[in-house]
């Protein structure tokens, strides 16, 4: 075969499967040809902008034709209590890793990255799911787990939200950006007797993007936990982890003080060392 | 403070799901779990399986929740892209048991057009109907019968007895007035 009968076969395919295109938006191919549309997808901007195209026009009418309904109230409890513990997942971050033995956390303050402490019944189903024998398959994705983990502190590929979500730390960083930029946003800087320095830009609807420089790394065991501590009495604004990076947090437009803290991992309900870094609306 | 989380966009949301946050999962289901059930009850129509498909979705999401890539659309539109994938699995399977049961008896096994018949009924944007007129019988009936029948243009084409290169072309022929109406008309355009 020629170098032109080579290209000719390549045009060929790139038509063939240009006429996959429709069928592929409407999930209409088999296994094969769906895995080759794919490929072709991967290197043709084209085609992908075709396939994007119809995408969003088609949504429209799916969405028209196939109207929302309500699932039974026990659905989500049903999903509640099938989510693996958060032990049996990979970390973000290799230094946020937590043991492999479930830990019962203080009062559901252990998912209050983007909400403050609270979440009782949360905190209720979180404890049962605890108490539940480890099954094989979870033992295994544990150790799945940890050996993921191990690579990745052998290799120092360590950057928060870069290894699980990177395009979701890519728009993060975006969203940071514009945030510092916006007219309507505020910027706390929080020190303390070390170098550290926490900038927390709010922006207006209340999202605080949390740029740590200098905080020093934790044992796997703590995690660093950011406070409003504006009427006396500390309310949790989230967990940053043991090392942290950038991170989102929510924390309300109308806060004008904020601290850190260095607290057990999975955090604690109020503070239980004292401020590493502090700081007020600058 | 459940307030906060519903003040947070859904990208937002999703990068604290990745930080294994039960709440801003549930946050999600709240606003999303409607439209993913609807789309699995039109394509499965029984209750108990489209719940499955709900639950997989969601699960799937705290499980892999870097699957979801902000760039390339709306979170409701990758869910309902998941949903529709794995209700059509369930059809696809099931319909591949029906046969081997019932393959002694292959002039029985004749295509249902229940779902080509029921299909756009439920439709009441004007600018989406306008958008559907623009297509042909044929091809809004090609397009019904693979999306929301479950089939695949193969199996369209044979129920149809029908080229394959004939459903091909329909369904892309198809979508792509529904986008040129759409975009025309200020909907259906990327962001």
């Amino acid at each position: 075969m020629t170098d032109g009968d080579d290209l000719q076969q390549i045009g060929n395919d790139a038509d063939d499967l240009d006429g996959l295109l429709g069928a592929y938006v409407l999930d209409a191919l088999d296994d094969d040809e769906r895995r080759r549309v794919e490929e072709y997808l991967a290197h043709s901007p084209a085609a992908r902008a075709e396939v994007d195209r119809l995408t969003d026009s088609f949504d429209l009418v799916v969405a028209e034709d196939a109207p929302e309904m309500t699932p039974r109230a026990e659905l989500w409890d049903r999903i509640a209590v099938s989510l693996p513990p958060r032990t049996d997942r990979l970390p973000q971050n290799p230094e946020r890793a937590e043991p492999a033995e479930p830990v019962e956390t203080p009062q559901g303050t252990d998912t209050t990255e983007v909400a403050d402490a609270g979440g009782d019944e949360l905190g209720t189903r979180r404890a049962a799911r605890a108490r539940r024998t480890t099954s094989t398959t979870t033992r295994i994705i544990v150790s799945i787990a940890a050996a993921v983990i191990v690579v990745l502190v052998g290799l120092t590929v360590v950057r928060q939200s870069t290894t699980r979500t990177s395009s979701l730390a890519a728009q993060i960083q975006r969203d940071a950006d514009a945030a510092a930029n916006a007219p309507g946003s505020k910027t706390f800087t929080l020190t303390g007797e070390s170098d550290a320095s926490v900038k927390v830009v709010v922006d207006a609807s209340g999202r605080g993007f949390v740029s740590p420089d200098g905080l020093p790394a934790l044992d796997e065991g703590s995690t660093y936990q950011l406070w409003s501590v504006d009427n006396g009495t500390p309310v949790s604004l989230g967990i940053l982890g043991s090392d942290p990076g950038l991170t989102v947090v929510a924390t309300g437009p109308d806060l004008s003080s904020m601290a850190i803290t260095a607290e057990p991992a999975g955090g604690s309900p109020a503070p239980t060392s004292s401020i590493v870094v502090s700081g007020t609306l600058t | 403070m459940d307030t906060q989380l519903k003040d947070l966009d859904d990208t937002t949301l999703v990068a604290a799901v990745g930080r294994s946050d039960e709440r801003a999962l549930q946050e999600l289901y709240d606003r999303h779990a409607p439209a993913v059930y609807g789309l699995a009850r039109r394509v499965l129509v029984d209750a108990d399986r489209a719940e499955e498909v709900v639950q997989e979705v969601f699960l799937r999401l705290w499980n892999e929740p870097e699957k979801f890539d902000p760039a390339r659309g709306k979170l409701r539109s990758f869910l309902n892209r998941q949903a529709h994938s794995r209700a059509v699995e369930r059809v696809r399977s099931e319909e591949a048991r029906r046969r081997r049961e019932e393959r002694h008896d292959r002039e029985n096994v004749g295509p249902s057009y229940d779902v080509e018949i029921e299909a756009w009924q439920l439709i009441r944007s004007e600018l989406v109907k306008e958008a559907l007129d623009e297509l042909s019988e044929a091809e809004r009936q090609a397009i019904s019968l693979a999306y929301f029948g479950g089939h695949t243009y193969r199996e369209v084409a044979v129920m149809l007895d029908l080229p394959e290169g004939t459903i091909k072309s329909r369904i892309r022929l198809g979508l792509n007035k529904l986008a040129d109406k759409l975009e025309a008309t200020g909907l259906g355009a990327r962001q």
